[in-house]
């Protein structure tokens, strides 16, 4: 079943399309990646799908309904997002940003003390970051931070997941652990929409890869079916070869930018 | 972890114990301290009657005019003060995430204070409160619809706030000088605050607006919370930012607006309480209101104490005395610790 539906959405600044009619599907329990070059409109699509921002044409539905006709409190029990990078000046300890991911279950007569505190605890040991617990957020690393959101999206426990740039500042550790995380999360029933700058991360993990540029879906589909040297070097505007993972059954991107030192070679 | 929470929670039982006893010790010195000399006996005669206990000898007439009728009426009105300043601050600091942010400051203490001196001249004391309550609504309305417009940036707001204040401290002058100055308390009182013309009455009057503007921004202490972490988060989480950010607005005016009316612009209170207290008990909006509503009359009741008591039998305007002592100590707090003013 399809749970996150856009439809020849566009959203448009002055005169300048940032998304261009662009169509995609997500079912309710599948990890889609959207990639492409800096300036595709990638962060754009995410933000009209979590309500942010109101499509200029076309439509945009969330379990079929549009996010503008939700109240913010509706909207925040079906959708969780994750921006890059936020938090750098929040004064709350770790477990307190992470306890904010159940704001929106306050007034749920179904959801208990006991019950955050244990979505809480969950959402820490997922992300590895338990023993931060206690530690106020802005003392700590771009990459530990990140995974502090992550948690905190995990505690917020919503059908849709939408991550912008989730991994970006991650060591590799962190990276795997994540999209790893990320996945399970898809498979426990949940549409995960991550924006992802790292395409090997996106073809080993996710169900689908949208691909888009200037604000268009170039291809859209499992990693093996899209991800070919044509679209990626004319998408990227840089020579890329996709090749098979030496001992992953999935495909492998890399640059072939001839090195500075073959030329004098 | 699970030790650590009641660590701080012990310790911020501590903190607000004992600011409550030094809070109940100021009030104590500034019932028995003043122009008038009276025995502590005297004082605790016309308190204890007042329950319905005859502790202490019979007290003079002086003596309970004095007590109940000028002292103990000043410093409840002072407690309101600091409340209402307090939470204040700490509401529109939440809200911008700005540090600087602090009701007189951003004009909302100013343009109560004109409502406050026009109320005098159509209706006397009653005439204040509504006029300072109306007048701190409109100034929170105008500010609302700058932050809407364009002036979301930390700086140009406040610098925008600090415009608005400036122009209306001059129409606090000009509505004192236009009207019937044998009727309308000076500039002054209304720029610097007093407690000498606090009466029960008047504290009967605005108490209703605080104890609702404050409940209000009680209400609110979990959304400040979700805010923190930024306005998009916030609205993630499911917070209706504008609708929220408009109550709690209104709710300053309301307030702000109730206790200038009462006792004029003290200056510092909103600013400076809410970092002091979020040094001792963290940034939790729940403590950090509880501890507001402790160390903000603390501070209030003792200025106006040193305000009647250093130069006695001159009383000087409470807010110099605030503005003396909160100035330096802001400069320290922002010098030693950046993380609390950035």
């Amino acid at each position: 079943m399809t749970r996150v539906s856009v439809r020849g959405a566009s959203y448009r600044v002055g005169g300048t399309a940032i998304v261009e009619d662009v169509d995609l599907e997500a079912g309710e329990v599948e990890f889609v990646a959207v990639v492409g070059p800096n300036g595709a409109g990638k962060t754009t699509l995410l933000r009209l799908i979590a309500g942010d921002l109101r499509p200029s044409a076309g439509t945009v539905s969330l379990a079929g309904k549009a996010p503008s006709d939700l109240r913010p409190q509706a909207l925040a029990l079906l959708r969780a997002v994750l921006r890059p990078d936020s938090g750098g000046g929040i004064p709350f300890t770790v477990r307190t940003v992470v306890a904010l991911g159940r704001h929106p279950y306050r007034r749920d007569p179904a959801n208990s003390a006991a019950r955050d505190a244990e979505m809480v605890d969950e959402a820490l040991a997922a992300t590895e970051i338990t023993h931060l617990a206690d530690r106020v957020v802005s003392t700590l690393s771009t990459g530990e931070r990140t995974r502090v959101t992550v948690a905190r999206v995990l505690a917020q426990d919503t059908p849709i997941v939408l991550l912008d740039e989730p991994t970006t500042a991650l060591d590799i550790g962190h990276q795997e652990a994540t999209m790893a995380l990320l996945h399970s999360v898809a498979r426990q029933g949940r549409t995960v929409i991550a924006v992802l700058h790292d395409v090997n991360a996106a073809a080993a993990y996710t169900d689908r890869i949208v691909v888009m540029d200037r604000g268009r879906v170039r291809a859209s589909g499992p990693p093996a079916e899209v991800l070919d040297d044509a679209l990626l070097s004319e998408v990227y505007r840089e020579p890329i070869r996709v090749v098979p993972h030496p001992f992953r059954q999935t495909p492998m991107v890399l640059a072939a930018r001839p090195l500075p030192d073959d030329d004098e070679a | 972890m699970k030790r650590a929470g009641v660590l701080t929670r012990r310790r911020a039982a501590v903190v607000l114990i004992g600011a409550l006893v030094v809070l109940l010790v100021t009030i104590a010195a500034s019932l028995y301290l003043g122009a008038v000399r009276l025995s502590a006996g005297e004082v605790v005669g016309v308190l204890a009657r007042k329950v319905g206990l005859s502790v202490g000898p019979e007290p003079s007439i002086r003596a309970e005019a004095v007590v109940w009728q000028i002292r103990a009426p000043r410093i409840t009105m002072g407690i309101i003060t600091g409340l209402a300043l307090a939470f204040s601050g700490t509401a529109l600091q939440g809200l911008f995430r700005n540090p600087m942010a602090d009701p007189h400051l951003l004009g909302v203490g100013p343009g109560a204070a004109v409502g406050g001196a026009l109320g005098t001249l159509l209706g006397g004391g009653a005439g204040a409160i509504v006029g300072a309550v109306v007048a701190g609504l409109l100034t929170a309305v105008v500010l609302r619809l700058l932050v809407e417009t364009r002036a979301t940036e930390r700086a140009r707001f406040i610098l925008m706030g600090v415009a608005l204040g400036l122009a209306l401290s001059a129409w606090v002058g000009f509505a004192v000088f236009a009207g019937d100055r044998t009727k309308v308390p000076p500039v002054e009182f209304w720029l610097l605050g007093g407690f000498s013309t606090s009466t029960w009455t008047m504290v009967g009057r605005s108490i209703v607006f605080v104890a609702a503007g404050a409940a209000v921004i009680v209400g609110g202490r979990r959304n400040l919370d979700v805010l923190a972490l930024g306005e998009a988060e916030a609205r993630h989480l499911g917070v209706d930012v504008g609708v929220f950010t408009s109550v709690l607005m209104l709710a300053v005016g309301v307030a702000v607006g109730a206790v200038v009316g009462a006792a004029g612009v003290i200056v510092f209170v909103g600013l400076l309480v809410p970092h002091v207290v979020r040094k001792l008990l963290g940034p939790r909006h729940g403590l950090v209101l509880a501890g507001c509503a402790v160390i903000g009359p603390l501070f209030v009741v003792g200025a106006d104490l040193a305000a009647r008591t250093l130069f006695s039998p001159v009383e000087i305007p409470v807010g110099l005395v605030t503005a003396a002592i909160a100035g330096p100590f802001f400069l320290w707090l922002a010098r030693r610790d950046a993380g609390v003013v950035t």
